[in-house]
């Protein structure tokens, strides 16, 4: 296939395949694009990746050419929304935001300034972060990270690092999945996903979201495939549901109902691994039932240590102690020297397979049951239990018919499934990237604890941690590093709008956490500091705790992707509450429609990049290329940051110097500096190239693939073994989160039904009897993305409403309808919270249903005149409020309201021409090459 | 003698949409026409659904219906077996289209705005240079496979040899004999009943 390609090239000089790695989704799949006289003609998989690329990939030309493309910088001659533009220079543009930036941060405070979330190009986290903390607010990337991957990386809070997730593809004997499609969002892992469950696949560590492709313990023997038996939880039965070996319909919501069920099945029928959770989990740790705190050896000994957590030791019938800090239990070998070599082997990029000589002593057996007498320092006695035990009472209600009824998934299929996870070994427990209930903290917690229970913590086939500190090398700064988030003081940082009401998500546990070890994600978006979308809007609405007057969108389309768009638009409307909105985009989107400034951005195919995983450390660096220069006057989002910063500066020399990173990370730590250093991300990659591969930039995109000067391959499982304990403050896996406890919340799980549901809201139900669920995926989308792709419009033209046929029945509604789908109007959503669907019974749901696939949608054939190109026809997010939310993260219950549906009338047909043309179609078809300059 | 044809397996066919694309890339067919299109056999059992998905292309037919159909001899059967489609300029003086219309599977497709028409022809240009079809390639299952159904030593051929039990055929009943071959194992064979694709047509 290779020969026959670099044959054609041969044949036409003016053609060339270049490298490059596709951003249609997150997934960077290499692929080799075809550029014929400098134009992109063809996109295919790279035989030396994948292999293959998905349809949005192959659709990427037609993105990249897209007459919708925005060209040059844009200001606002007339009222947001309009349609009036200015064309002006990219200079002119900047120096008036930076202008407007200084001039109301002086009045307002920086704070005033926040930036909605984002997920559509890379690099374009640690970049917005950057700018974030140029202007020096903390309030980027609320809305989707409150949602979108918190599922994965909100594991942190249990083991210090995140967990990779094998999304099924990664060799288990069984996965359990929670409401994840991946065959239309993330298709190149719903092919692996079906190698793993009809061909095997080997056993291995990988993330194949995070693009971490090595393996665990790979085998090269065929006989070692395993082949992974699935089962689905999910109210939709997709392409992935209706093919898992066990499909449970759950009502939406009540999965962490599931899961305490499966806890205690797992304990009543002695299905969990008490040898790993004795010696690797906190759950022996004694909880004082007086405060609810861990049992520490200062509580019982005077002058005793903080960093020994005490548990009951069965054959000595007595407290003991583990330390956490001399990595040892009592009465075992230290393992401090051997752990302290470590971190001095990690600084340097080395690794050791030694294992901790701190092992549970043969003849100390802690106690996970039982209620202990234990007499504190001062002379008062306490009851204290092992936290597995509080886990025990807590899951102790759930029988399988109290689950069944909460659930609505039958008992015997419920007890028959968690039999299945009690029983296979290794298991994924794939919570999804997105679970969008109002219990979502409590949810993960639970998943962790599953995990934890059956021994399936950093086990190939299992969950492998992304990066374990110190046995993985940290030879590269991670986003978390680059993106110099951490820089603002404290005092700044406690502003962040959420950061009191939601303290594990909005930043409250993060300065404690980071002290458990100082290695940053890969993905700046993982660390757990983002603002509280319904925090943000309250604050822009009422000016309390204080008024928020700009926002800066990078690469977001944001009026698509956040909820209660009622509320968004009375404030965009009003230009004394938002005066100053500024958007970077590579097409004219509502959310542009609505700036005062708008930059045009880059696609993929017009930049190089470097690969930052999303979650994992991979023991090398990918390299791709741009396949063409930037078409017209589009920049990549770090030219915009480095030319803000240095208007900024010109103002103030305080906005491009400053602390880099503080004392607790690995990466110019404690140093001060320059911000932007550079002009070009590309300048700047060339420095990190330098300073950590030892390699010229320009080597380094060539080969692609890139693997350190001095690095060893270290472990990369079982690596609590080598280490003798977790990167965490109690050295354990923290089945009891002590964060959780620190912040105020139930350090165990427990379950809370969703906020707006036929239970909690009687009064709502009975005008919205029907749950809402959003989120499923169509065809050919990224989130708000492509719909003015021809290739990707005909084949998914219009939002698919899926309902169970007699549900449909029971509304007069029937398969092919359209229908309105309309939420109760309080909380804000009205007088948007109506929109129109296409009824599809195509897929099986659970009856009482509505889930709308897919969100975000808009109809870029459309007039900015006709509601700013249809923003507000079928976007599911305007029928959604933000009211309701987890207390811990501020997860609100996106994939859990309440709703009904009717029947459109002839009229509506008649006025909102729902169908597309082929006249609209084609008016989408790629600029022509004269067009482009 | 060579008889080529695919043979897709269902049982794991994910309507990933891939193939559809793939074709798209290679024929860059009319906005509104899919010569490949995956359907959803639909199924209201709750909650043991008989959904599956079915890629439809032109079916290679060994007796097809178009050939005879054109009053204008733009398809022939090439020696090995594929369907061909000739010079389709001369279609836009056709007026009934009557090829659209005889074609059992609804594998041809009228272009509306240039009055031609246009089929799959198993990319019968890559296969000349020794290349498989782009459906084929890029199907992330691997669920579609292509070779020579009158060699017993061909992959497809073995297939449908070991599989008969699984093995389906479009439409049998009107002995077209197709070249394209269906294997579902895991769900009750539908045939063409209960097929829908929310894809976009230009009719």
């Amino acid at each position: 296939m290779e020969d026959v390609k670099l044959k054609s090239t041969e044949d036409r000089p003016n053609t060339k395949v270049v490298h490059s790695g596709c951003r249609s989704c997150h997934l960077n799949c290499d692929c080799l694009v075809t550029v014929e006289d400098g134009r992109v003609e063809k996109i295919e998989g790279d035989p030396n990746g994948f292999g293959k690329v998905c349809a949005r990939g192959i659709a990427a030309k037609q993105f990249v050419y897209s007459p919708t493309r925005l060209r040059y910088p844009l200001k606002r001659a007339g009222k947001r929304g309009e349609g009036k533009w200015e064309r002006i220079s990219w200079e002119q543009a900047v120096k008036e935001i930076a202008g407007k930036v200084y001039k109301m941060s002086q009045k307002y405070g920086p704070e005033t300034f926040v930036m909605p979330g984002r997920t559509g190009r890379h690099d374009m986290g640690w970049v917005a972060h950057r700018i974030a903390r140029t202007i020096g607010t903390p309030n980027n990337y609320y809305g989707p990270i409150q949602i979108c991957y918190l599922s994965n990386f909100h594991s942190q809070i249990q083991f210090g690092s995140y967990l990779c997730q094998g999304a099924g593809a990664g060799g288990s004997a069984l996965c359990v999945s929670f409401g994840s499609e991946s065959a239309y969002a993330h298709p190149v892992v719903g092919g692996m996903q079906v190698a793993a469950k009809e061909q095997g696949v080997r056993t291995a560590g990988l993330d194949p979201v995070a693009g971490a492709t090595y393996s665990g313990s790979s085998n090269e023997d065929e006989s070692e495939l395993t082949k992974t038996k699935m089962i689905a939880l999910d109210p939709v039965a997709g392409p992935h549901a209706m093919n898992a070996d066990e499909w449970l319909p759950i009502r939406p919501g009540t999965d962490l109902a599931y899961c305490m069920y499966v806890i205690r099945h797992l304990i009543k029928n002695n299905q969990y691994n008490s040898e790993f959770v004795k010696a690797w989990t906190n759950a022996p740790f004694l909880i004082r039932e007086d405060s609810g705190n861990l049992l520490l050896e200062s509580d019982v000994v005077k002058g005793g240590s903080e960093k020994r957590y005490m548990f009951w030791d069965e054959n000595s019938n007595s407290l003991k102690y583990w330390d956490a800090q001399e990595v040892m239990w009592e009465g075992g070998a230290s393992g401090k020297a051997h752990y302290d070599k470590l971190v001095e082997l990690c600084d340097n990029g080395q690794a050791s397979f030694d294992p901790s000589p701190s092992i549970l002593p043969e003849n100390v057996s802690p106690a996970l049951k039982g209620s202990y007498k234990v007499r504190l320092s001062y002379g008062y006695e306490i009851s204290c239990k092992p936290a597995f035990q509080q886990l025990a009472e807590n899951v102790e209600e759930w029988t399988p018919e109290k689950t069944a009824e909460v659930t609505g998934v039958p008992a015997d299929q419920i007890v028959r499934t968690a039999d299945m996870i009690g029983t296979m070994h290794p298991v994924e427990i794939f919570q999804g990237y997105q679970y969008m209930s109002t219990n979502a903290s409590q949810f993960f917690n639970a998943c962790e604890v599953i995990k934890m229970i059956t021994a399936n913590i950093d086990n190939p086939g299992g969950h492998i941690m992304a990066q374990f500190y110190p046995v993985t090398p940290a030879y590269f700064p991670g986003e978390g590093d680059i993106g110099y988030s951490d820089g603002l003081s404290l005092e700044q940082k406690r502003k962040r709008l959420g950061y009191y009401e939601h303290r594990i998500g909005c930043g409250y546990i993060f300065d404690e956490w980071k002290k458990w070890q100082p290695l940053r994600p890969d993905n700046q978006d993982g660390l757990l500091i983002f603002p509280d979308v319904h925090c943000v809007l309250n604050a822009a609405e009422t000016g309390r705790p204080y008024p928020v007057h700009g926002i800066i969108a990078i690469s977001s389309n944001w009026l698509m992707h956040d909820p209660a768009t009622a509320r968004w638009m009375n404030l965009i409307n009003d230009e004394s509450k938002i005066e100053l909105h500024v958007v970077t985009d590579v097409v004219m989107t509502p959310t542009a429609e609505l700036a005062d400034y708008v930059l045009p951005a880059v696609t993929w195919l017009e930049r190089n990049y470097l690969g930052f995983g999303i979650g994992a450390g991979t023991p090398f660096k990918s390299f791709y290329n741009k396949a063409i220069d930037p078409i017209f006057e589009a920049k990549h989002d770090y030219e915009f940051g480095a030319m803000l910063a240095k208007e900024l500066e010109k103002l103030d020399p305080k906005y491009n110097h400053g602390l880099l990173n503080p004392g607790t990370s690995m990466f110019w730590k404690g140093k001060y500096g320059k911000l932007w250093a550079y002009d070009t991300i590309d300048e700047e990659r060339a420095s990190w190239c330098e300073e950590f591969l030892e390699r010229p930039y320009d080597e380094c995109l060539a080969e692609g693939k890139v693997y350190p000067q001095k690095y060893d391959i270290a472990p990369d499982s079982y690596r609590y073994l080598i280490s003798g304990k977790f990167p965490t403050d109690t050295g354990k896996c923290n089945l009891f989160s002590t964060l959780h406890q620190m912040a105020g919340y139930p350090p165990l799980p427990v379950y809370t039904e969703p906020a707006e549901s036929p239970i909690s809201r009687p009064d709502l139900a009975k005008d919205y009897p029907l749950v809402l669920t959003t989120g499923k995926r169509q065809a050919g989308f990224f989130h708000s993305e492509f719909r003015q792709l021809p290739w990707m419009r005909e084949m998914t033209p219009v939002p698919e409403v899926f309902v169970n046929p007699k549900t449909a029945a029971e509304y007069n509604c029937k398969h092919g309808d359209w229908v309105w789908v309309e939420s109760p109007g309080t909380d804000g959503r009205a007088p948007m919270n109506k929109v129109m669907g296409k009824l599809s019974t195509r897929f099986m749901t659970r009856p009482g249903l509505v889930s709308y696939a897919q969100h975000g949608w808009w109809r870029p054939e459309k007039s900015v005149q006709e509601d700013l190109h249809g923003a507000f026809e079928w976007n599911c997010e305007s029928l959604l409020q933000t009211h309701d939310s987890t207390p811990e993260t501020g997860t609100m219950g996106l994939r859990s309201q309440l709703c009904t549906i009717y029947k459109c009338s002839a009229e509506d047909i008649q006025k909102y021409h729902p169908e597309i043309t082929r006249e609209q179609l084609e008016s989408f078809m790629p600029m022509s090459k004269e067009e482009v300059k | 003698m060579s008889r080529l044809g695919i043979v897709i397996n269902l049982d794991t066919c994910r309507d990933h949409h891939s193939c559809m694309l793939a074709c798209k890339r290679e024929k860059n067919s009319f906005l509104g026409s899919h010569y490949i299109e995956t359907f959803t056999a639909m199924s209201d059992k709750f909650p043991n659904p008989n959904t599956y998905f079915i890629p439809i292309l032109c079916q290679h037919c060994s007796n097809p219906s178009c050939v005879p159909a054109c009053p204008k001899g733009v398809f022939t059967v090439r020696k090995d077996g594929i369907v061909a489609v000739g010079n389709t300029e001369v279609c836009k003086s056709c007026k009934d289209k009557p090829c659209v219309k005889a074609c059992p599977y609804g594998a041809i497709d009228y272009d509306p705005v240039t009055g031609m028409i246009g089929k799959c022809d198993m990319c019968a240009s890559l296969i000349d240079q020794g290349k498989t079809p782009a459906c084929v390639n890029e199907c992330l299952t691997n669920s579609l496979l292509f070779g020579d159904l009158d060699d017993p030593e061909s992959t497809v051929s073995q297939l449908i040899a070991s599989r008969s039990e699984d093995i389906h055929q479009l439409k049998p009943e009107t002995g077209n004999k197709p070249n394209v071959y269906y294997i579902l194992s895991k769900k009750e064979w539908k045939d063409c009943k209960d097929l829908y694709s929310p894809a976009w047509h230009n009719k």
